[in-house]
């Protein structure tokens, strides 16, 4: 049972450092430039010279997809740094002091939560030039209120536990008991909101540049890659296949990552938290 | 003699839910002298907890007022008055070493440089009777004793006057607690500490403290001096808590106990509190609380009946 | 009637000996005793008795229960199932976790009822409100409509103890069943065990490390240390004229209401480390050199059996 929890988060965790290793290191893994075209060879399927075949204007698809995990991976990691960034720091806020700052910040993630991602990228889109800064904007800013609810619940339930009372009754400020006491004990459910937050931002990328709203070609994204494959789905079973599958496995690394973590952060097994040791 | 610590007529009260306002403490006024252990008993619900974190400025009074060495003070936190509480697990923070935990109170005051703060701190950490080695343990890693003792050494490196003790030993088993009852006393002469010794267990109460106060649904029903109070009580519902208390004796068995329901009475009910649950009720007693009369020097008894309740 | 032999658990990721070699037998209608401190192995000779230890445990041992035959850790869970709740009572300490929140308090013990007997929902309902009433869950129809979150501690520890008993068992084991409770509900709690094992010919396994709980129920007392038998006695015996230091430990540590506390109590600090020796030799007062050796379990001419060199 135990050694099973352990490998469902060994195994997430080398496939991300295998795609993370893929995506610096691009250069030395594509044998193509993923922007070469080559008419002549145009639509080819997988073979020994293109391992993942070519797409309507003869690029190594293979190369595009290895140049692809940069963008991916880079995306879902701003966008989850920017969304637990900000919505523990307001979720810790509101959680902490309560009352009015309380009230202000949850009515603020639930404008958010009920306004679509893809509608306020629309949104944008209509303004700015899709760039990936904008990207890693829109998919953070609809993705911090989720945060800032879990972290807001888990101070709510340290807040309580006499530890931050002893404390404040020694002297310290607010701050202190909320930076030194309670964050760092909010720390598990947080990490392991990062690594949801990874695979969804990843996803979200993937969505808006299907619909052509994400980072524009020729920067190969698996998102538009696939919007660029749509045509071709029945012709050229490949084109769409690659990027999908390097989606599914990037989605799917994450998300053992996070059931492991979430696993061995669980109450029971985590020293301190929870009740009172139950065995005499 | 003056008192370290004065409460007069505090009030407090707490929303439950769907209920109406309940008065958690309803006029409580204690006079707690430089040195002294003070008792406070009762069941849960009697407004014991509330009336010491409203010592040491966790909770706010509506009403009343505290005095500090003679001066009136605002419930605040202040670095002469600190607490230990029942559940040590809880009060101390696990992601801390016990070197940090202990250390944070010189950190917060800013005493010393690290090597002075460590050194105090090590002196106290023998003075609880924990070795050196703890330092480095994290709070799971310690017993229930030891936790308690670590959450008193923190306590202690501030130099506090008064320690508000809620229920420090009764998560702990028979040998723990005494051993930390010992070391409770020993600290009060090294350290010249005051303490208001909150518990259930009258035993307990007996075995450390001077005097003590009885509370019942938040009003002192009895008070005096501990051999007093325990060997003469005066109100039925002291007696009822010691009828009740199991006496380590196999040949003193208990009476049948049958605790009669209690009727929620809503705080604005006229009448004694305590008269639903009381042998000796009569009919004033549904109709006029009793006021905390004096019965003999130091002992007063908030009863109806008390004058006549005859001393068995 | 319930004959434990030999019961061993160890936790082989900690390399802890939680119990070993324990013996010990429940006679028909007799309540027996278990004391320690925490992590004597008292709790985790509950667990084992009802097939619940943790899956982290190892443990070995034969248990006989009625003609029922039980190896440990060879016996299946629903050979343990057939006898729980039916013919084996287990209450434990924690009454805010022990109920299901989203049952009524009344189905909660119908439902074993149902369950193991086969009754119909009425037959059920009838037989629960007739305990309700007897355990002064009062009025019993109200209380079994009730949720546990509208019941009062003292009032889940009797819901708990209804289902434990409700099947008529022939043996109930308690796991420290009053100590979260008031003292008042902790005597009504100890009068109802008392009646039930005198009148329905039940036996109780009493687990506590209050002795003043188990002065009141115990026939007799096995006393635990460091996972070992170290006396057995009767309870008049074994309070009057304890034979092992360690139990004389224990005696001298329960604050009591007519002695003072005892400052002779030994405040060595536990050893921690595991010991092929006798457990308690590191604190023990009488120790002399070959406590080295762990000493056998010899029976004293009265009757009593005692783990300790001195006694010889």
């Amino acid at each position: 049972m135990k050694r099973q929890q352990g490998a469902e988060l060994y195994l997430g965790i080398a496939l991300i450092l295998l795609l993370t290793v893929l995506a610096v290191f691009s250069p030395l893994f594509a044998n193509y430039d993923p922007h070469q075209t080559d008419a002549k060879r145009w639509l080819q399927s997988p073979g020994e010279e293109h391992f993942f075949g070519t797409d309507r204007l003869g690029r190594d698809i293979y190369s595009r997809v290895v140049y692809g995990a940069r963008v991916s991976l880079a995306v879902g990691f701003l966008a989850m740094l920017f969304s637990i960034t900000v919505g523990t720091a307001l979720g810790a806020l509101a959680g902490y002091f309560g009352g009015f700052a309380d009230q202000l910040i949850m009515r603020l993630t639930d404008i958010v939560l009920v306004y679509p991602a893809m509608l306020l990228a629309l949104t944008l889109a209509a303004i700015f030039e899709p760039a990936i800064w904008l990207v890693v904007l829109v998919i953070g800013a609809t993705g911090w209120p989720a945060v800032a609810r879990l972290v807001r619940g888990e101070i709510l339930r340290l807040k309580s536990l006499e530890f931050a009372a002893a404390s404040r009754m020694l002297g310290a400020s607010h701050w202190r008991v909320l930076l030194i006491h309670l964050l760092p004990n909010a720390f598990g459910p947080i990490l392991v909101a990062a690594t949801v937050a990874v695979p969804a931002a990843i996803l979200t990328e993937a969505g808006l540049g299907y619909f052509g709203l994400g980072i524009q070609p020729p920067i190969p994204t698996w998102g538009n890659m696939l919007r660029e494959a749509q045509n071709y789905i029945r012709h050229a079973w490949w084109y769409a296949t690659f990027p999908g599958a390097a989606i599914f496995i990037t989605v799917f690394a994450f998300h053992l990552m996070g059931e492991g973590f979430r696993q061995r952060l669980d109450p029971d097994s985590q020293p301190g938290r929870g009740r009172r040791a139950y065995y005499h | 003699m003056e008192a370290i610590l004065a409460l007069k007529a505090i009030e407090a009260v707490y929303s439950s839910g769907t209920h109406r306002f309940v008065k958690a403490v309803d006029g409580v006024s204690i006079a707690i002298f430089a040195g002294e252990t003070f008792g406070l008993v009762g069941e849960s619900g009697s407004g014991k907890t509330t009336l010491g974190k409203i010592v040491v400025g966790l909770e706010r009074p509506c009403r009343g007022s505290l005095y500090y060495k003679g001066r009136r003070v605002d419930p605040a936190f202040r670095r002469e008055i600190q607490m230990v509480f029942q559940d040590s697990a809880a009060a101390l923070n696990p992601r801390l070493s016990v070197a940090d935990l202990l250390e944070e109170g010189l950190v917060i005051q800013k005493i010393g440089d690290r090597a002075e703060r460590m050194q105090r701190v090590a002196k106290i950490l023998a003075d609880v009777g924990l070795d050196k080695k703890m330092l480095k343990r994290f709070p799971h890693q310690l017993s229930g004793g030891q936790r308690q003792r670590v959450a008193l050494a923190r306590t202690l490196v501030v130099l506090p006057s008064v320690i508000v003790l809620d229920e420090p030993v009764s998560a702990l088993d028979v040998t723990a607690s005494t051993r930390l009852l010992l070391l409770l006393a020993r600290l009060k002469e090294a350290y010249g500490l005051t303490y208001l010794f909150i518990s259930h267990n009258l035993a307990v109460v007996l075995q450390i403290c001077e005097r003590v106060a009885v509370m019942y649904l938040g009003k002192i029903v009895e008070t005096g001096k501990v051999e007093t109070v325990f060997k003469l009580p005066a109100h039925p519902y002291t007696r009822m808590l010691l009828d009740a208390h199991p006496q380590p004796d196999p040949m003193k068995k208990m009476p049948f106990y049958q605790l009669a329901e209690s009727k929620i009475l809503p705080s604005t009910a006229y009448g004694c509190g305590f008269h639903p649950r009381c042998p000796k009720a009569a009919l004033r007693c549904q109709s006029v609380a009793p006021a905390l009369v004096q019965k003999s020097e130091g002992h007063f008894v908030a009863c109806h009946s008390a004058v006549k309740y005859s001393i068995t | 009637m319930l004959t434990i032999t030999d019961l061993s658990v160890v936790f082989p990721a900690g390399n802890v000996q939680a119990l070993s070699e324990l013996s010990f037998y429940v006679a028909p209608g007799e309540t027996v005793g278990i004391v320690g401190e925490s992590g004597s192995g008292k709790s985790m000779t509950a667990l084992a008795i009802a097939g619940l230890l943790p899956p982290a445990a190892k443990a070995v041992g034969e248990i006989r229960f009625w003609g029922r035959h039980f190896v440990i850790g060879v016996s299946s869970n629903s050979d343990w199932r057939a006898i729980r709740g039916s013919e084996l009572g287990i209450l434990f300490q924690d009454h805010s976790t022990g109920l299901n929140p989203l049952l009524s308090a009344g189905s909660q013990v119908s439902e074993v009822l149902r369950f193991h007997q086969q009754k119909s929902k009425r037959e059920a309902d009838n037989e629960t409100a007739r305990l309700f009433s007897l355990l002064g869950l009062i009025p019993a129809e109200v209380r079994m409509r009730q949720f546990p979150h509208q019941l009062s501690g003292g009032m889940k520890q009797r819901v708990m103890l209804a289902a434990a008993i409700c099947c008529r068992p022939k043996l109930l084991i308690a796991d420290e069943p009053t100590t979260a409770l008031d003292v008042s509900i902790q005597a009504q709690i100890l009068c109802l065990l008392r009646e039930q094992t005198a009148n329905a010919e039940m036996s109780l396994l009493l687990i506590s490390h209050d002795l003043g709980v188990i002065a009141q129920l115990a026939d007799r007392v096995l006393v635990l240390c460091a996972g070992q038998l170290v006396e057995e006695a009767a309870v008049a015996k074994l309070f009057s004229n304890p034979a092992h230091p360690y139990t004389n430990l224990l005696l001298a540590s329960v604050p009591r209401l007519d002695l003072p506390l005892a400052l002779n109590v030994p405040v060595m600090e536990d050893n921690d480390e595991p010991t092929n020796g006798c457990g308690f030799a590191s604190r023990c007062p009488e120790r002399v050199s070959k406590c080295i050796y762990n000493p056998p379990l010899i029976r004293l001419s009265d009757g009593r059996k005692v783990r300790c060199h001195n006694r010889r």
